[in-house]
């Protein structure tokens, strides 16, 4: 009597992990092969309430794939992709695990799955040979949101060429029906070469050492998750997202640009730590579950909120969020009006100041768009012109600044959003208008037009004058 | 390990019989000092006695006659006690090697590659040796290991070639670079499977642990080739894995014992 009671409080009690039955028999359980599932998806709700045995099988491989655009990384995978599948149990399951090495393999691997109980999280039983299999079984034990890596040594290099997924034990009753649920994983790259050097970069270990990386990215490379390979919501819709982290070395501010997480299960753990959370602590090895609705159509940016490594270095996915917009919530922009400050003091000031330079040939603007260039748009198009791969497009020879230079005075002047193509490849961005006088933008379209192998007739403030 | 020993005695006592080996580039190893990657705490350099080495590794050429003469090593017809089922998985039930005679023979197990040695008078190089004559503690090693591991093996790429192996200090060629290569006490070194463990049986090798005991923590391209020794078992044949001979050195004519 006693014992049911404590057992219908276990199940009662959220986020409370009730004990597993160990003495059920094994070979009667039913028995659930898995098929693997890949970032950005997540296996489905177990939807069960016994437990089963599940069979689990990955394969590592080595092989050559895209870290960026032009770069390319020899990554080491569990099932060819980083991060690798998730893997989704019940509390309470017996699972079967095969780790099997390709025969091209030219390091031995295993696994550590965070969510086991044993010798090295499975790294001993899992130790394989490249053209071996290897097999072990482990009870799982603990609910939540686990990493899983390679541990062979050495280590941190095994982790850095890519080795890293997440598994889900999902606690008995499952978590709370959502309408989305995604897998992102960030993880960083320490290349060789510099962010942006192209070819083929091998594994650079004092970078590593110094924690340094060129790369910080989500899903395995910069701009896995962005422009047609966002992620997408519907307004009213609920999402969830299994956030893990694999480092080898950098913790995560995992942070949604545009949204507040409702609910934060945090470091993965069965119970919500915290609501209303506007950034989130993930540790490397570690993992978050966050949850929030999305009330109003707009791109929500998944960010790790240690801000330099989104906009310089990759960490930097989409979400889409398409419906009807709702001015209860957000109007937009509504007043777009010229800001005069009134008062003495101010005039006196300005008046003492340099009158302000007229600039009329072609070095004067050069020089003086450079400036306006530095401080204004280097921060996303990059001092060289270069722009981001995925998220910010290049100038450096682009056809879409050089062909029509109308188009060129009104993407400065009225800023611009959605997709557009440069130079073949897609972008879906926004840039805000800066809000810059008609000779800053004539200067600065004159210095972009004629920088970086670019060439172009010099824009004028009246030719800046005309566009409306 | 002792127990492989014990196997071993008795198979190389079947072969003893062999023909005179064939004609093959040896170059001598000098004595000298090898400072081990992982020691124990208060264990000293080790002292290496001259021997003499292959220059090359053993070529697939050079292994088809070895299995002529040998057929019982021939694919499908050796037990599975001394070759997994990957021995000489590119190879034809005829025995011929398939693709170039300048690729070093791989898919290959240790009691086979320690079989063939024995025949020529030699033997498998021990750790210290092969990683002694590697001068693996050396930056132009790392370099070329490192360059070697980041250019993933497909399946249907030709086999590297032993021309286009570097040169070592000591003018061995390719012990960077194109393969893994057996040792005699490969598992002398045990990495356990979990490479962070630091119980009393795995000499507290690894990770933040193993890192401790190792000469250089930074000298990753030696901790991959330990691990990798250390996955390994006698009767396993991995396609990145190939071997060459060493010969002690004959005092009565200051040459290898051939």
């Amino acid at each position: 009597m006693i014992y049911a009671f404590l057992f219908l409080l276990a199940m009662l009690t959220p986020g409370q992990a009730s004990a597993v039955d160990l003495n059920i028999d094994i070979t009667k359980l039913p028995v659930i092969e898995t098929t693997p599932t890949y970032a950005p998806n997540v296996p489905p709700p177990t939807n069960r309430k016994t437990p089963a045995r599940i069979k689990v099988s990955i394969e590592t491989k080595e092989l050559r794939g895209r870290l960026a655009d032009g770069v390319d990384y020899t990554f080491w995978t569990f099932g060819g992709t980083v991060p690798g599948p998730m893997i989704r149990v019940r509390h309470g399951d017996y699972v079967d695990f095969t780790l099997k090495n390709h025969p091209s393999s030219k390091m031995p691997h295993n696994i550590d799955l965070h969510a086991v109980t044993g010798q090295g999280g499975g790294a001993e039983g899992s130790f394989t040979t490249p053209g071996h299999s290897s097999t072990f079984s482990f009870r799982a034990l603990n609910p939540g949101l686990y990493v899983y890596h390679c541990a062979t040594a050495p280590v941190g290099m095994h982790i850095a060429n890519g080795m890293y997924g997440m598994i889900l034990v999902e606690p008995e009753a499952g978590f709370p029906k959502v309408d989305r649920e995604f897998y992102v994983v960030q993880s960083e790259f320490y290349p060789k070469g510099k962010n942006g050097a192209k070819g083929l970069q091998p594994f650079d270990m004092e970078k590593a050492v110094k924690e340094q990386p060129e790369y910080v990215v989500f899903n395995g490379a910069v701009g896995a998750m962005n422009g047609d390979k966002a992620i997408n919501a519907k307004v009213g819709e609920t999402v969830r997202i299994f956030f893990g982290n694999g480092g080898p070395n950098l913790v995560s501010s995992f942070h949604v640009i545009g949204e507040v997480f409702d609910k934060v299960y945090g470091e993965g753990g069965i119970k919500v730590s915290q609501e209303q959370v506007q950034t989130t602590l993930v540790p490397a090895g570690g993992s978050a579950i966050v949850e929030f609705k999305v009330e109003v159509p707009s791109t929500l940016i998944l960010v790790d909120h240690s801000i330099f490594r989104a906009f310089n270095k990759g960490a930097l996915g989409m979400l889409k969020v398409e419906g009807p917009a709702n001015a209860k919530i957000y109007t937009g922009k509504t007043v777009d009006a010229i800001y005069l400050p009134e008062g003495g003091a101010i005039q006196s000031i300005a008046s003492t100041a340099a009158a302000p330079k007229v600039t009329n040939t072609f070095e004067e603007r050069f020089a003086a768009g450079k400036s306006v260039y530095l401080n204004a748009c280097a921060a996303c198009h990059q001092a060289g012109g270069e722009g981001i791969a995925g998220a910010f497009p290049p100038l450096v020879k682009s056809d879409f600044l050089l062909a029509n230079r109308t188009r060129a005075i009104e993407t400065v002047k009225k800023g611009l959003s959605g997709p557009i193509k440069v130079n073949g490849v897609a972008f879906d961005g926004v840039m805000p208008a800066l809000g810059l006088s008609d000779e800053d933008i004539a200067n600065v379209l004159t210095f972009v037009s004629n920088s970086w192998g670019n060439k172009a007739k010099m824009f004028t403030t009246s030719d800046v004058k005309k566009v409306k | 390990m002792k127990r492989f020993g014990l196997y071993f005695l008795g198979f190389v006592a079947v072969a003893a019989q062999c023909e005179p080996s064939h004609a093959r580039a040896v170059i001598q190893i000098p004595s000298g000092v090898y400072e081990p990657f992982f020691r124990e705490p208060g264990e000293a350099d080790q002292r290496i006695v001259s021997f003499w080495m292959d220059k090359d590794p053993v070529s697939r050429k050079d292994f088809a006659r070895f299995l002529q003469r040998n057929p019982e090593f021939g694919r499908g017809k050796i037990s599975p006690r001394f070759a997994d089922s990957a021995y000489l998985e590119s190879w034809t039930s005829e025995n011929v090697a398939s693709g170039d005679s300048d690729s070093p023979v791989t898919s290959i197990s240790w009691f086979v590659a320690r079989k063939y040695c024995g025949e020529k008078k030699g033997r498998l190089p021990t750790v210290s040796e092969w990683e002694y004559a590697a001068d693996t503690n050396s930056p132009e090693a790392f370099a070329l290991i490192s360059d070697w591991y980041a250019r993933p093996n497909s399946m249907d790429q030709p086999p590297p070639r032993i021309s286009s192996g570097k040169l070592g200090k000591f003018g061995i060629r390719g012990m960077h670079g194109i393969n893994w290569e057996w040792v005699e006490d490969f598992a002398s070194v045990i990495i356990q499977g979990d490479s962070r463990s630091s119980n009393a049986t795995d000499n507290q090798l690894f990770c933040a642990a193993g890192a401790l005991s190792a000469k250089d923590p930074t000298q990753y391209a030696n901790f991959m080739r330990f691990a990798f020794r250390s996955s390994l078992k006698a009767n396993r044949s991995v396609r990145t894995l190939g071997f060459r001979c060493v010969y002690d050195v004959d005092p009565e004519r200051s040459g290898p014992k051939l």
